[in-house]
């Protein structure tokens, strides 16, 4: 049998999945070239920009704060790349890659055809595959390492010792996570003892180098519960009918082979770590397809008493799974909003200043507006945050002029930007509130560049 | 008109919409703070159906009454089938009379719970003879739909039903594979359909949702922390006790497949109120309910141990003790409903949401409470700042507190601060909110600034000044 025969599955899925996701891209991106999905991606790009000039890789200058290196971001850094749009077709290409490790993992695996498939289709609608793909992130080149290290690993190339270092230089939590599971294979696939140890050898080198800001990476965000399902406006949360079919998928397995137990607690475990550390969650769902996918193919292949609800059953699993492809693509087109990108291009071209606004827009201004921004979201891993949200606090609920003055003198905030979500309930409920009734009536901060959804106020001391 | 409860304003408002427009409201003009309202309207069509023949104000009357009037006789078709005895059956619809969450919920309520209650009844016991031929899968099946479509507590239903698959596995029963077929397919349905209904909530307020945004002050109110004094006080002491009892009969004496499905939902709805997740009424009602069912098996039993006894009529004086008991909590629970007089707006209320009416200002915006909000709204026409329904709404805890705080702040600067934040033109002291909080007028005295516009029992102030002029 011809190659692209015996491979058709994976061929169609491959195409399928480019053709769906280049699509979209185009068609959502085409009128804002600037917007990118997810706020980290600007973070990142911001990033990269600052390491072809500084070369320093640990620091974020412009928020002046440490951060642990990224083998992903030093790779881009050194890429030549005009329009920064182009990163976005590199993490398309390095998701489809993941998806090609994915499949011909599962075949080294035994696992049969039908599975793969649909395996592969469950990953690719899975509202977290496609934010690694759309995204620019950390995320995706560890996992291609990641896997490619599992590949060599199952076809006993000791090559995979070199992949793996790769990985933890890419993203040192994601593949720590997975090392428990990638010895349970080494040990498996009869490797010599040193060869087991190797990999924690490595991890623990590397957490010990400056390299790796552990508390940073171990800091949970205060809204760890809120961002678990994608239907909390958060692009990389599960998708309720997923994990509906994966915990379907291993009850279904477990009661018909329990010889595999530590693979299911190391599911478990891995799956609770994701519910704390997003970053993982790629891994969770790849793993978690097999599962989801041997769920959807028995409730498809058995006889069910009654037909016509088997149909109906399934017609509604495709529609969950489809609404949260839609909930990712609906959460990545609001935000951020073309007017607060245009207002932040205008903003650039004045003198450079410290920009008050809410968490969740740090990363847009600070990119666009190159000025670093009063707190952003990734604020939470620094010790000074709850400081800084108390203040976010008073200052916008704040009527008196002059106190108001004080604490944004005493921050050194020379821009304010406000936008209508933070109008529309966000922050405030009315024009009279907080703020908002000092702006009204100070004549020490003036509108400086207002648009239909963004003012920005420049304060004068 | 006759007036309803306070909560039920906000579906009488729906429903006259539709009467008038066809479709219901999705966005609250004459709420300040809304923005957006989420509903499934399936309640509020049905009763706006029966408005074609009877009229408004009875069908909202008697549609809700009816409903809930159907809890005894779906239990006493329940409890036969449970235990194929008539009296003993007789005897547990009898016991739901003493379920006091069956009088809170009461008479004069337009809550799409009126409908939810019966239903999730009529669905357990036509889940309870799925094996029983196809008709049943078709009528649980639909009563299950239908149910979703006016309430999304039917998540807790099915949760229920997914732990009696789990428990009836655990004791080896014969199972029907349509039962699991039943119950993976309304998972996959409830999951898709709330989440399509609930997609703006869930974006808006996350994991908050589960609580329908609840604001703290409101919390305790709605979703009390449960004690066993509260769920007594909801449940009560009779189907408690009985339902208890019937528990132990079926697990030590003999396995019985529809005591586990009853026992799972019953587990399932105090899981749901500990984590304070369900509405206490709604919660300890349902609860009081299954445990009336349950409580046949221990009703059955006692009634053939009173056989055995060598005492002459001891089977009718055992039925004549579990009557009187019944009648008795009822008509205490009939009594302390009645008895509230802080359930529905008082005839000093009514008068002063009319003359509101009649204020001629455009863009009125008046401060009331949240829970007599839709009550003003609806009779007076004006605009409110926050109502009980919380969806939707940013910083509800906020915006809850000033309301609250308006009638006790104690300086005018702080009062025109919020007044000003939400355009408030009167504020109203209702007779109801007086009894409740134990005042009579505002705290401050000004009426250069809050003129009493209306002084009855109830009190209406106009606002006058502004933070700006002073």
């Amino acid at each position: 049998m011809t190659w692209y025969k015996k491979h058709k599955y994976i061929l169609i899925a491959l195409l399928f999945s480019f053709l769906t996701i280049t699509a979209f891209q185009l068609l959502f991106y085409a009128d804002s070239p600037n917007a990118y999905a997810g706020d980290e991606s600007y973070l990142h790009l911001r990033l990269i920009d600052s390491f072809q000039d500084t070369n320093s890789y640990l620091v974020d200058d412009l928020q002046d704060r440490t951060i642990s290196y990224s083998l992903t971001l030093h790779v881009l850094s050194l890429l030549p790349m005009s329009n920064p749009i182009y990163y976005r077709f590199a993490f398309l290409l390095l998701s489809l890659l993941l998806v090609f490790l994915a499949y011909i993992i599962f075949k080294e695996l035994d696992v049969d055809d039908k599975t793969r498939f649909y395996s592969l289709l469950l990953i690719i609608f899975n509202p977290i595959y496609l934010y690694t793909s759309t995204s620019i992130n950390t995320v995706t080149l560890s996992m291609v390492f990641l896997l490619a290290c599992f590949y060599f690993t199952l076809k006993k190339n000791s090559i995979f010792i070199l992949l793996y270092v790769l990985a933890l230089l890419s993203n040192f939590l994601l593949t720590v996570l997975f090392t428990p599971f990638l010895s349970y294979w080494i040990y498996n696939k009869g490797f010599k003892l040193y060869q087991n140890v190797l990999p924690y050898f490595f991890a623990g080198i590397y957490a010990l180098t400056p390299l790796i800001k552990l508390s940073q990476l171990l800091t949970l965000h205060p809204d760890t519960f809120q961002d678990v399902l994608v239907y909390f406006n958060f692009s990389q949360g599960y998708s309720i009918t997923f994990l509906a079919l994966s915990i379907v998928g291993l009850v279904y397995m477990w009661r018909r082979d329990k010889k595999h137990a530590l693979l299911y607690t190391y599911v478990f475990f891995l799956f609770t770590s994701s519910i704390l550390y997003s970053d993982t969650r790629i891994l969770a769902i790849l793993l978690l397809s097999g599962f989801a996918s041997k769920a959807l193919l028995h409730l498809y292949e058995a006889k069910w008493e009654f037909i016509d609800l088997k149909y109906i059953t399934l017609t509604f699993i495709v529609a969950g799974l489809l609404f949260s492809s839609l909930v990712f693509y609906d959460n990545e087109k609001s935000s951020p909003s073309p007017e607060l990108i245009q207002a932040m291009q205008e903003l650039e071209s004045q003198t450079s200043g410290l920009i008050l606004s809410v968490e969740r827009n740090g990363h847009v201004l600070s990119y666009v507006a190159n000025m670093p921004v009063f707190i952003d979201e990734h604020s939470y891993k620094y010790e000074s945050y709850e400081d800084k949200k108390n203040f976010l606090n008073d200052v916008f609920s704040e009527r008196r002029s002059n106190p108001v003055q004080e604490l944004l003198r005493d921050a050194g905030i020379q821009y304010i930007v406000i936008d209508s979500t933070m109008l529309e309930g966000e922050v405030w409920n009315s024009e009279r509130e907080g703020l908002l009734f000092v702006i009204r009536f100070s004549d020490d901060i003036s509108v400086l560049i207002e648009n239909e959804e963004v003012t920005v106020y420049s304060v004068d001391y | 008109m006759d007036t309803f409860t306070f909560q039920s304003y906000e579906d009488i408002r729906q429903i006259e919409h539709i009467i008038d427009t066809g479709t219901p409201f999705f966005e609250d003009e004459l709420q300040q703070t809304s923005q957006g309202v989420i509903l499934s309207p399936l309640f509020h069509y049905i009763i706006t159906f029966f408005t074609l023949f009877l009229g408004l104000n009875f069908a909202l009357t008697l549609i809700p009454a009816l409903a809930l009037a159907t809890i005894p006789v779906i239990v006493y078709f329940f409890a036969k089938k449970a235990i194929k005895e008539d009296l003993p059956s007789i005897l547990a619809a009898l016991l739901t009379l003493s379920v006091p969450s069956y009088f809170m919920i009461g008479a004069n309520t337009v809550s799409p719970h009126t409908l939810l209650i019966p239903l999730l009844l009529l669905a357990t016991y036509f889940f309870s003879r799925l094996g029983e031929g196809s008709k049943f899968l078709y009528l649980a099946l639909a009563s299950l739909f239908v149910s979703t479509f006016i309430h999304p507590a039917t998540i807790v239903l099915c949760l229920g039903l997914i732990l009696y698959l789990i428990i009836i596995r655990a004791q080896n029963f014969r199972e029907t594979s349509r039962e699991p077929e039943v119950v993976l397919s309304l998972f996959f349905f409830l999951t898709w359909f709330n989440l399509l209904l609930y997609r703006d909530a869930l974006s808006f307020h996350g994991f908050n949702l589960l609580r329908g945004n609840t604001p703290s002050s409101y919390l305790d109110t709605i979703y009390p922390i449960l004690t066993l004094q509260g769920l007594i006080d909801g449940v009560g002491i009779l189907p408690l006790i009985l339902g208890l009892i019937s528990a132990y009969l079926v697990f030590v004496e003999s396995k019985r497949k529809t005591a586990s499905l009853l026992i799972s939902l019953i587990l399932i709805l105090i899981v749901f109120l500990q984590l304070r997740l369900i509405p206490y009424v709604l919660g300890t009602a349902t609860i009081g309910f299954f445990c009336s069912v349950l409580g046949v098996y221990s009703i059955s039993y006692f009634y053939k141990k009173s056989e055995e006894l060598k005492i002459k009529y001891a089977q009718i004086g055992f039925i004549v003790l579990l009557v009187i008991l019944t009648a008795g909590l009822g008509s205490i629970h009939v009594e302390k409903s009645n008895t509230s007089s802080m359930q529905a707006p008082t005839t000093a209320d009514v008068e002063a949401y009319n003359f509101l009416q009649n204020i001629s200002q455009n863009n009125s915006v008046i401060i009331t409470l949240p829970f007599e909000a839709n009550s003003m709204t609806h009779l007076s026409g004006k605009t409110h700042i926050i109502n009980t329904n919380f969806l939707l709404t940013h910083n509800a805890n906020t915006i809850v507190d000033d309301t609250q705080r308006a009638y006790s702040i104690r300086f005018l600067t702080d009062l025109l601060q919020i007044t000003e934040s939400h355009d408030v033109t009167h504020i109203l002291l209702s007779e109801t909110n007086q009894l409740r909080n134990n005042i009579t007028s505002l705290a401050i005295d000004n009426p250069e600034c809050l003129p009493l516009i209306y002084n009855e029992t109830a009190k209406i102030y106009e606002i006058q000044c502004s933070l700006v002029n002073r």
